[in-house]
């Protein structure tokens, strides 16, 4: 699996172009992090469901300290605002992210949860 | 399924890179083969920074592109330019957006949003006019902005935004014309580029995204996180790499399209959950 190409595009073009169309980019296949976040487990080390996971975060008052305590360490993607998305996935059938099925989870500036949802996996494309 | 559009193999940039910086180590080494002497002085007239520019005509023929393709995608569609922040600190509120050919610049208006318009000029088409903001190089990017009037607040029209990949490429906002221009070569098919499912065209958000959703009839589907954020989730090394995204700065408002699925029709909506809406 390769996961350079697109963002390599992305390089390539903005270096002869000033202007990257094709920024960034993803792989075909979801691959678990090494270090195996994004994958919910409890602290007890039991499988939870996506709407179970949902449910174990309080809005408005989970901390991150609280969301990794309940559902192990995410996915998280920082940005210069200080906002932060975390992402959890059940791996779909195809192992594609299309398949997959998310809890994503923002963090405001100062931690604290303050939205979060779930996607359904989706079939994969033909 | 493969997501490989604008492919280009890591290893063969890396190459290209590491041969120009070959290229560049060996012209010094060179240089201090040979004895030092003392050369003359010399002015270098210009400024130290370039600006960012794009060709008229080009854009032009985007326009054109636009007139011919809309009835397709976006027929009650309005075509404008759109100005964004590429570093961090752009100054966007005080930009001088010029046409400049050989003979005559004339002075674009910018709209509060970073908008505009090109008018039809034949003298700037004859001159092989540029048009060009007082910004450094690098420090804007350009897109098109295409839109059907009388959307719902936080929607688009997934025909507009087709139309904005196949006009955006048309115009040349992707051009070819650096040390590494025939990369760019890979955008020339820009249809078939632009129906790619996923195609890998960034668009930007108004604000920063939590998350995207397309909307036809009852058919609902939220986008997969690793179509937001420049991908993101399942890419630990792109902050190292975002120096070289023109996405560098608006990361967190960044999405990719299905655009080349056509179970999705041009008047799907596509409804934008923002990180600062209210619950």
């Amino acid at each position: 699996m390769t996961r350079w190409p697109d963002r390599v595009a992305c390089i390539a073009a903005v270096a002869a172009t000033g202007l990257c169309a094709a920024c960034a980019g993803m792989g075909d296949l979801l691959a678990p992090a090494p270090d195996g976040r994004g994958a919910v487990h409890t602290p007890t080390g039991q499988p939870l469901a996506p709407q179970a996971a949902l449910d174990a975060i309080s809005l408005g008052k989970s901390t991150k300290a609280d969301v990794v305590a309940a559902l192990g360490p995410a996915i998280s993607m920082p940005f210069d605002s200080g906002y932060e998305v975390w992402v959890y996935r059940w791996p779909g059938a195809d192992k594609t992210p299309r398949a997959a099925t998310e809890l994503v989870v923002l963090f405001n500036p100062a931690g604290v949860a303050t939205k979060a949802r779930v996607r359904p996996g989706l079939a994969s494309r033909d | 399924m493969s997501t490989r559009g604008t492919c280009f193999p890591n290893h063969a940039f890396r190459r290209a890179v590491l041969g120009i910086a070959l290229l560049a180590a060996g012209t010094a080494a060179h240089a201090q083969d040979k004895p030092r002497q003392t050369l003359p002085a010399v002015t270098i007239a210009g400024t130290a920074t370039e600006s960012v520019e794009k060709s008229y005509r080009q854009m032009i023929r985007g326009m054109d592109y636009f007139e011919q393709a809309r009835a397709g995608l976006a027929p009650q569609a309005v075509l404008r330019f759109k100005l964004l922040p590429r570093k961090a600190g752009t100054d966007m509120d005080h930009i001088v957006l010029e046409i400049i050919g050989n003979s005559f610049d004339t002075r674009v208006p910018i709209a509060s949003d970073h908008t505009f318009v090109l008018q039809r000029d034949p003298k700037a088409l004859q001159e092989n006019a540029v048009v060009t903001p007082n910004r450094r190089k690098l420090s804007m990017t350009w897109r098109t902005e295409i839109r059907t009037p009388g959307l719902p607040p936080n929607t688009r029209r997934l025909g507009d935004l087709r139309l904005e990949c196949l006009v955006g490429l048309e115009a040349d906002l992707v051009s070819n014309n650096g040390p590494i221009g025939r990369i760019a070569d890979l955008f020339s098919d820009k249809k078939r580029y632009c129906e790619r499912n996923p195609a890998r065209y960034l668009f930007f958000a108004e604000r920063p995204l939590f998350s995207v959703t397309l909307a036809y009839g009852t058919r609902r589907e939220v986008l997969p996180i690793d179509q937001l954020y420049a991908g993101a989730s399942d890419d630990p090394g792109l902050k190292s790499d975002l120096p070289y995204c023109d996405c560098e700065v608006l990361v967190d408002r960044t999405y990719f399209l299905p655009l080349g699925d056509r179970s999705w029709p041009d008047d799907t909506r596509v409804e934008f959950e923002y990180m600062d809406d209210r619950p």
